[in-house]
């Protein structure tokens, strides 16, 4: 119904009252903003919880300016808010394992995050396949906030480094540079845990917050 | 090209991206010749893929319907309450331009009514009646309100209700009076209060004369957000209230109720308390 309809032009309409354009803005942007929590935090429920809190900010009228930048930016600068904040007050944040159990482990509701890579046949490789995506799961979560956004911003969700400055605010510049140096400590973390004899993702922390 | 400006551009040769044809034939010059430079490349490349598998495993996750219902159900919520007329028993005063939202106005509102009816249900059940207290009666459902200036720095509305000036004493469990008053405090913003009809309220002989506790927090919690402005409402709690936090009671009275200013923080939640005599 309203898939023609424009981000700025459905805020508009949110904003008048409008349920169905409020349900078409949510169903449109969630998805990116949902996958760039649970790609920040490593927690389903962190997710959960910064989605809801994006779109009640945007529903109570937030203070969107069209001018500095797209809708899109805006609740994205608004996830990242709200999960630099989480993880400030968490800093000792447990990661969730994703060896067939990708939510948390408090409320059992297992969502599997690697079931669609298993090669049926292939057991070797896909014990190593598993493995190596554990290990870049865990290298990028323990990044520090600023180098974990550029590279969950440009290389997960494929952002521009435009798209990505806007969000965070920062020049384009800061994030080219973050992104070469996210990606250097990435390369040379994943090499120590090739040669580490096991990973046991319960002992592994986010690192604390930068700001 | 040499090791250092082959680095500059190692993210770029090693994601498939678009770049400069010349530059990414220099660089793979480079490192075909280079073998630590072959190494590093190999590597990005390496990381790219992994990174790619691990977005591709998140890449058809969502936010669960749940959190979609529990929005729905906040904007529709939100939506009424904007829609809905202010109740004609509120007066909003605002110093500044921002307004408290309605939804925080509604809670606020139904703080007043919740405490009215249970102040209302303990002198019900009171056996002494005040008998010599001087109560106004509710003879018309509509009373007009008029705006008395006492002062500067203080404005009393009052609802002109007929025969106050002569109020005949009234049967506890009949609707009483209602009161709307409205104070201005030393920020500059106003203090709003309001009392239902079904909350009797004492007129004290020296009303203008009040005594109040500060203000004790009703919160705790270090993320509370620091409030910019907010409301004070007058409302009527038990006396028994006052053992909450640690005021001495008289247990004769304790079930009357006792007169306290809430202070509700723009979001409608309740921030401090204190107790009026």
């Amino acid at each position: 119904m309203h898939s023609n309809v424009s981000d700025d032009e459905l805020l508009q309409m949110l904003l008048a009252g409008d349920e169905s354009a409020f349900l078409a803005l949510y169903r449109r942007k969630q998805p990116g903003i949902y996958r760039f929590a649970l790609r920040m935090s490593g927690s389903e429920s962190v997710a959960e919880d910064v989605t809801q809190e994006v779109f009640l900010h945007l529903m109570r009228g937030g203070n969107f300016d069209g001018e500095r930048g797209s809708l899109q930016s805006y609740l994205f600068g608004i996830a990242r808010n709200q999960v630099l904040r989480r993880l400030e007050r968490d800093r000792t944040f447990k990661l969730v394992s994703i060896d067939g159990n990708g939510r948390d482990h408090d409320d059992g509701t297992d969502l599997p995050l690697i079931e669609s890579l298993i090669v049926v046949g292939d057991p070797l490789g896909d014990l190593t396949r598993r493995e190596t995506i554990e290990s870049v799961r865990q290298a990028v979560l323990a990044l520090p906030p600023h180098y974990r956004e550029v590279v969950v911003l440009c290389d997960l969700h494929e952002m521009s480094y435009q798209e990505a400055a806007e969000i965070l605010d920062c020049a384009i510049g800061t994030v080219r540079s973050r992104l070469h140096r996210a990606r250097a400590i990435l390369v040379e973390r994943l090499q120590e845990l090739r040669t580490s004899p096991a990973i046991d993702s319960s002992q592994t922390e986010t690192a604390p917050c930068f700001v | 090209m040499n090791c250092q400006e082959f680095d500059q551009i190692l993210n770029e040769l090693a994601q498939p991206k678009l770049m400069d044809a010349e530059l990414r034939e220099k660089a793979l010059a480079h490192s075909s010749a280079c073998q630590l430079c072959a190494v590093r490349l190999a590597n990005a490349r390496s990381l790219t893929e992994g990174l790619k598998t691990l977005a591709a495993i998140t890449e058809s996750k969502s936010a669960p319907s749940h959190i979609e219902e529990t929005l729905l159900a906040a904007f529709r919520q939100q939506t009424m309450a904007a829609a809905s007329p202010k109740p004609s028993n509120v007066i909003q005063f605002q110093s500044k331009p921002k307004r408290m939202p309605a939804w925080a106005l509604a809670a606020a509102a139904a703080l007043v009514i919740a405490f009215g009816v249970f102040a209302a249900s303990q002198l019900r059940k009171s056996p002494i009646a005040p008998a010599t207290k001087d109560y106004a009666s509710v003879p018309s459902p509509s009373p007009t309100t008029e705006i008395k200036r006492e002062n500067e720095t203080r404005i009393e509305l009052a609802t002109n209700l007929p025969g106050r000036n002569n109020a005949q004493p009234t049967d506890f469990g009949k609707p009483i009076r209602f009161q709307v008053e409205a104070k201005h405090i030393s920020d500059g913003s106003f203090v709003s209060s309001s009392l239902g009809e079904f909350t009797p309220l004492l007129d004290s002989p020296n009303q203008g004369q009040e005594i109040a506790t500060d203000f004790m927090p009703l919160t705790y919690d270090d993320s509370s957000q620091p409030m910019e402005s907010g409301q004070v409402i007058r409302v009527q709690v038990p006396r028994t209230a006052l053992a909450s936090f640690g005021l001495p009671i008289n247990l004769e009275r304790a079930n009357e109720t006792v007169k306290a200013d809430l202070l509700l923080a723009d979001d409608g939640s309740a921030r401090a308390i204190r107790f009026i005599r």
